[in-house]
């Protein structure tokens, strides 16, 4: 490794090769921030671009579109409440709320450290545990997957305890509704309501532009607000979110962004199933939970350092296995199949001067984002200053193309209004949105990987051995039942306590 | 809103989805009908019990405040947003956008609906519509829908 590392340090620190990390980061975090451009498109669009370049500046462009992108939709997520890309779902939770008190600067720093620390950290587990990963991520076949699921679903115990019932319930409406279109197992449509278009199923990034920016239109609109936010820059506060990050959130960040590697590890599990475990988990060991949701640090601090994480996490079966762990990761891949490299664990020896270049422009990258997207944070606030009203319908013509740009079917738009609604009306009664999209986002995987299991019962002749013998299942298991039960075993220990010392009180009187 | 009412209403709605994909998934057999199928009991279990402690809720429960909401800028933008999407496929995506966008900043403004509102409608209309041309067809060469016109 240690020959390769000296040039790939070199290359990357051409000035065109630094040009290009800079230009792609402006690039990635603009298509990030577009609700319905995500990373994989632009990655993508990008790709045909690099077939003029070497390999390896190539391949430093694209990772840098990659990471910009991914940490970008942080920016529309905390500033109108619409995740630019799905994995920043779990940034609305705290981002919006941080943004509506007047602390969109706060947010969007917050984020950005988040989001560079979670790419370092994802990056160092590739450099230095790739094999190691890469064999564990092998280990997950349908039973593992499928328990995963389940333990990201546990998320709305956590989210949705003032009411559970609907939380559950929301995230069960969520559910049925991804089982819509064909279906994993027959591969015959079902669910379409005599409407043939609904075969295609419901895309997740429309019906998550519909849940939290179509919604969020309405809610405004509804308002009698003037503006979305007031917005306060400060003078000192990217400093003061730098020592609150020191201070309070170093266990926090470095937990979600190990949760972020080992999700990004797993072929199908992206950053939105990253950054909502690492929410749920960040929620849970916290002492005061109640304050999630509120717009705090921490819950940006997990969802952002989890989903950059993740870039690591799926890069790593992607070099030494050539299987990707992401939509992102598959397309890179076709980009270093383009250029004639064969990933597999050879690709660090026979090709290890643009591998490791490409893993140490990772670091790089995720360094130079905190610069960029601080100038470019500065930028994109502004967005507050303009009259709610245009913000507003602005948003819908923004969702409407970006939902239409996924895979250029009205069907998309039709989905944004409708869950639109049904997000602004649930709200009024009570339902809960972001368990809605968890269920949207997990009914797929859930269900593959459930068939899988019920075909594998076949072959092994028993579904419990198949659910409940291999270690990995049993560890998801126990993580499931402690995520669902620990909120409330810490909410009777701090009931005792709060008894306690009342009763320690009354008896001193 | 009173928790009671919502209880009803939601309860009533995850009836009426539960009921909606149990009669269309009737055909399915094997496993396509299992994890659908689980759901909908789950949703129609738990619709019924929010319906029966809303219920429970009503005799007790006192009024409470109503929440401030523009019903009318609600309505407004919804219907406005529906038209819009029928007409893209028609007359284009940009002439539409340009028309919507124009048409709503007009009608929500609260002050300046004289010449200046109209020519900073305008500017935002096309400023926002031609920064989409530029992003979306000319940069990223992403398709937008297309209509009658442009």
């Amino acid at each position: 490794m240690t020959e390769f590392l000296l040039p790939a340090i070199q290359h990357v620190f051409e000035p065109l090769n630094l040009l290009l990390m800079i230009g792609g980061l402006v690039g990635g975090i603009i298509i990030g921030a577009l609700p319905g451009l995500t990373a994989t498109m632009g990655v993508a669009l990008m790709v045909p671009v690099t077939f003029a370049m070497n390999p390896i500046s190539g391949l430093i462009m694209l990772g840098a579109i990659y990471a910009g992108a991914i940490y970008g939709g942080s920016n529309s997520a905390c500033l109108i409440r619409t995740p630019g890309t799905p994995s920043s779902v779990a940034t609305t939770f705290d981002g919006f709320p941080m943004c509506q008190q007047g602390r969109a600067d706060e947010a969007l720093y917050a984020s950005l450290l988040a989001s560079a620390f979670g790419g370092v950290i994802g990056t160092f587990f590739l450099l230095f545990m790739s094999a190691p990963l890469a064999r564990f991520a092998l280990k997950f076949g349908g039973p593992e997957f499928f328990w995963l699921c389940i333990f990201g679903l546990s998320t709305i115990a956590v989210m949705s305890r003032d009411n559970m019932l609907k939380g559950l319930l929301s995230g069960a409406f969520g559910l049925l509704v991804s089982t819509i279109g064909i279906d994993p197992n027959a591969g015959y449509p079902r669910f379409t309501f005599g409407y043939y278009p609904l075969s295609q199923g419901i895309e997740i990034i429309p019906a998550m532009i519909g849940l939290f920016s179509f919604s969020q239109v309405l809610n405004l609109l509804g308002s009698d607000k003037q503006y979305i936010a007031e917005y306060n820059p400060r003078k000192g506060a990217f400093m003061a979110v730098v020592r609150k990050f020191l201070h309070d959130c170093k266990v926090n960040l470095l937990r979600s962004s190990v949760i972020g590697t080992v999700v990004g590890l797993l072929p199908g599990a992206g950053g939105e199933i990253a950054s909502i475990i690492a929410y749920n988990e960040t929620k849970r060991w916290d002492k005061e939970p109640q304050r999630f949701g509120t717009g705090v640090h921490e819950g940006l601090a997990a969802s952002e350092s989890a989903n950059n994480a993740v870039i690591g996490g799926a890069l790593i079966p992607m070099l030494t296995l050539g299987i990707p762990g992401s939509a992102v990761a598959a397309v890179i891949l076709g980009a270093l199949l383009a250029h004639g490299i064969q990933p597999g664990f050879k690709v660090f020896t026979a090709t290890g001067e643009l591998a490791y270049s490409f893993i140490v422009s990772q670091f790089v990258v995720n360094i130079l984002m905190v610069p960029v997207g601080y100038l470019l944070a500065k930028v994109m606030a502004k967005i507050l200053n303009i009259r709610l009203t245009l913000v507003a319908i602005g948003i819908v013509t923004l969702s409407v193309i970006g939902s239409y740009a996924i895979r250029n079917s009205m069907l998309d738009v039709w989905v944004v209004l409708g869950f639109g609604l049904i997000a602004y009306f649930g709200g009024l009664v009570g339902l809960d949105t972001g368990a809605m999209a968890l269920g949207i986002i997990l009914g797929p995987m859930i269900e593959e990987n459930l068939g899988k299991c019920f075909h594998l019962s076949k072959a092994e002749g028993s579904l419990w051995s198949v659910f409940f013998s291999s270690p990995i299942s049993i560890i998801l298991i126990v993580f499931t039942a402690l995520s669902v039960a620990t909120p409330y075993i810490l909410e009777m220990k701090r009931k005792r306590c709060a008894n306690q010392s009342d009763s320690e009180g009354g008896s001193h009187a | 809103m009173r928790r009671s009412f919502s209880d009803i209403v939601s309860g009533l709605g995850f009836l009426i989805v539960a009921a909606a994909f149990w009669f269309a998934g009737r055909d399915l057999t094997g496993i396509s009908r299992v994890f659908p199928t689980g759901l909908e009991v789950f949703l129609g279990l738990g619709g019924l019990a929010l319906v029966f402690n809303g219920i429970r809720l009503a005799r007790k429960e006192a009024a409470c405040e109503k929440e401030f909401i523009a019903w009318n800028r609600v309505v407004l933008i919804t219907a406005a947003s529906v038209i819009y999407v029928l007409l893209i496929p028609l007359v284009g995506f940009y002439v539409t956008s340009v028309v919507f966008l124009f048409v709503l900043a007009m009608i929500l403004a609260e002050k300046g609906k004289g010449r200046k509102g109209m020519v900073q409608a305008l500017a935002f209309s096309g400023g926002l519509v031609g920064l989409i041309w530029l992003v979306f067809l000319q940069i990223l060469q992403v398709p937008t829908p297309s209509g009658a016109l442009f």
